[in-house]
């Protein structure tokens, strides 16, 4: 008797063969197939990836960039220095780092807290609000807060611009200020976190 | 010369049944007439005309036959009810906007690049539109564009709140559900997109605050922000990108899903009407046929939205550019429109303490107001079908007919509170202006939309208005003034 060697033959009787575990050459191609639409997904999802890259350079505040008036306040034009004496007390103003206003995330708010000889008294944080990224108001609310105009958040100056109230969750980043021989205010040091929403 | 002959039909005016169509029952006592079929007025008025016509019909017709299309789709009947046209009017506005879009294409400029205007550093787009606004006609399509945006926002969303109430979602309808809802999506994703366009000082901040909105996803969100923002908002990236979106890919797929929409309308039929259950025969549509005369009808609606449109954008200017001026160091003190204006509402009153943090990133209150809670919103409507008793087991019956809103107060009273819900968010977004607290919003939007879920109910289970009855399938004949379709008469 001819030895039967075709497992699909019904007379075939030899070792029981889990057949979920066989290879045979339908499933192989089968997975042959389905690892081409893999690569062919992957090989629309890798260049989308690099759609991304089409960010300009942008300008970073560095320490020692003197400030400048980032639009008109208050008799003063855009683009002056921002002097300390400038600033009455209870007063904030917004400005760039000199020649990087380019970047709407370099946007300084420069708030005179109290009197004072130098930086005294100045107190300089992030514009961008932490909550959504709008701008927020240049001058402080009734109640003495940073307020923002999109979904009124409020930052309290005097406390690190805390969050008093609204939907931001983190503080302004706060960076520190000097007072140039020339009475200018300038960068003297980093944001103390990241700027904008996180 | 004889004055040409028309078919001049006896009987009464009532939708009759033709060889397409056999499904309308004669009142009692009458006899069913016929009405002209198309063409029968011309071949009566104009022999000659009308055999030059059927020359031209033939030469198409051997090529693509279109007889056989109009057998098939032409005589389709579409009911005709006021609330029946909800939805055309909804692609009538993409149509409109789709032709005054194309216009307004021929002269805007996707740039946010800065380029001299009269001695003013401008980006490119913004004195594209402003160079737009100085020509008396692109101007006046600018604003049928956006009157016309707002239109087709409102006219889904009404088309959506009438098949919610009559519970048309139901089997077998399910499907043209989801894709309506997926449609209403499409298209407010398509009107902030619009916002991004004319990049003065609102556009900049309101698709800023979108950017923030999309990075706050977790995990994904930067890269998912700069991927359809075009980097980080604002580059140089991001209009083009945006642009793309607005004008391409968004319509497109709106194109898409209005077709699918129709075909499965098509498929399904039309629900209807109680009352037409008492003239045409079960499984079939009282209505006027697709060809010519609901053709008539929509071709009437569509001029008149358009003229209206135009009146609206004559006498109302909607967002001139000198409203904001171009995009500065500062935040103009902005709000969304209607349409974003509940998502905004609850951005305002989400606790920055429900923030959360998570092995797979940081869940803030933006996220949970911009991207969880709106999805919350949509996944219960998306969910409707599944919700609603009536529509749930094995033998579900198919439901050809609208089911009141009377009769089903639970739906009534879920629909109306959702909606007071939504309006109690439209309070949230001024609450600053009403001198609302957060927390007073809070209870406000909570209870007010509880009061008026309780007072629905109990309206709704007392009475049972007459109208309600007329729309109700199960009503008995007796009382019931039988509605006839009207006809053309021959004088």
């Amino acid at each position: 008797m001819e030895e039967l060697t075709d497992r699909r033959d019904p007379r075939f009787s030899g070792p029981e063969v889990d057949e979920h575990w066989m290879v045979n050459r339908r499933r192989a191609l089968k997975w042959l197939i389905r690892a081409g639409y893999g690569a062919f997904a992957l090989a629309f999802a890798l260049p989308a990836l690099a759609l991304r890259a089409l960010s300009q350079q942008q300008t970073e505040v560095a320490s020692g960039d003197a400030l400048v008036y980032a639009s008109n306040a208050g008799g003063r034009p855009g683009g002056e220095p921002v002097m300390a004496n400038d600033l009455a007390v209870g007063e904030g103003i917004q400005a760039f780092p000199q020649g990087k206003t380019d970047n709407q995330s370099n946007l300084i708010e420069v708030i005179r807290l109290a009197d004072g000889e130098g930086a005294e008294g100045l107190v300089a944080y992030s514009a961008i609000c932490t909550h959504l990224g709008c701008v927020v108001y240049a001058g402080l609310n009734q109640d003495g807060n940073i307020a923002c105009p999109c979904h009124n958040s409020q930052f309290d100056p005097s406390e690190d611009a805390e969050v008093t109230g609204g939907p931001a969750d983190r503080a302004l980043p706060s960076i520190e200020v000097s007072v140039t021989p020339e009475g200018i205010i300038a960068v003297a040091g980093q944001f103390s976190g990241p700027v904008g929403p996180a | 010369m004889n004055t040409p002959q028309r078919p001049v039909v006896p009987g009464p005016s009532i939708m009759p049944a033709t060889e397409a169509h056999p499904g309308v029952r004669p009142a009692p006592g009458e006899t069913p007439r016929q009405v002209p079929r198309t063409g029968e007025w011309r071949r009566a008025a104009a022999p000659e005309a009308a055999k030059r016509d059927a020359s031209r019909a033939d030469w198409i017709d051997e090529r693509i036959g279109v007889t056989g299309l109009n057998a098939k789709y032409g005589r389709k009947a579409f009911p005709v009810h006021t609330t029946f046209f909800l939805g055309e009017m909804a692609s009538f506005s993409f149509i409109i906007l789709v032709v005054t879009g194309i216009y307004l294409g021929l002269i805007y400029i996707p740039s946010s690049a800065p380029v001299l205007v009269d001695g003013q550093e401008l980006p490119e787009a913004y004195a594209s539109v402003r160079l737009i606004e100085s020509i008396p006609v692109a101007n006046l399509f600018r604003n049928v564009h956006h009157w016309a945006a707002h239109v087709m926002v409102l006219s889904t969303l009404l088309h959506l709140i009438r098949i919610f109430f009559f519970g048309s979602y139901r089997k077998p309808r399910e499907l043209n559900w989801i894709i309506g809802v997926v449609m209403l999506i499409l298209t407010l994703v398509a009107g902030f997109l619009g916002y991004a366009l004319p990049f003065d000082s609102y556009a900049v901040t309101a698709t800023g605050i979108g950017y923030s909105i999309a990075r706050s996803i977790p995990f994904v969100g930067t890269v998912a922000a700069e991927l359809f923002f075009g980097g980080a908002f604002p580059t140089l990236g991001s209009l083009p990108r945006l642009y793309t979106l607005h004008i391409f890919v968004v319509p497109a797929l709106i194109a898409l899903t209005t077709a699918a929409h129709i075909l499965l309308v098509i498929k399904n039929k039309h629900s209807q009407p109680g009352y037409a259950r008492k003239l045409a025969e079960p499984g079939r549509v009282l209505g006027v046929p697709a060809w010519p005369y609901q053709a008539l009808l929509a071709g009437q609606l569509f001029l008149l939205m358009f003229g209206a449109l135009f009146i609206l954008s004559a006498l109302f200017e909607i967002h001139p550019l000198a409203a904001y001026g171009p995009p500065g160091p500062g935040t103009p003190a902005v709000k969304p429109d209607w349409y974003l204006l509940w998502v905004y509402g609850f951005l305002d009153i989400v606790p920055a303490s429900l923030t959360l943090t998570t092995p797979i990133g940081t869940i803030g209150p933006q996220f949970i107001g911009g991207i969880v809670f709106p999805g919350i919103i949509f996944t219960v409507i998306f969910l409707a079908p599944w919700l609603d008793r009536t529509n749930r087991g094995r033998d579900v019956p198919r439901y050809e007919y609208l089911q009141p809103p009377a009769q089903a107060p639970v739906r009534l009273t879920i629909g109306v509170g959702l909606l007071t819900y939504i309006g109690m968010l439209f309070v949230a977004g001024y609450h600053i202006e009403l001198g609302l607290s957060i927390a007073q919003t809070w209870y406000l939007s909570l209870i007010v939309p509880a009061v008026v879920m309780a007072a629905t109910y109990g309206i709704a289970r007392k009475r049972d208005p007459a109208w309600s009855r007329r729309f109700d399938p199960a009503a008995e004949d007796e009382e019931e003034e039988v509605l006839y379709v009207e006809a053309p008469r021959g004088d």
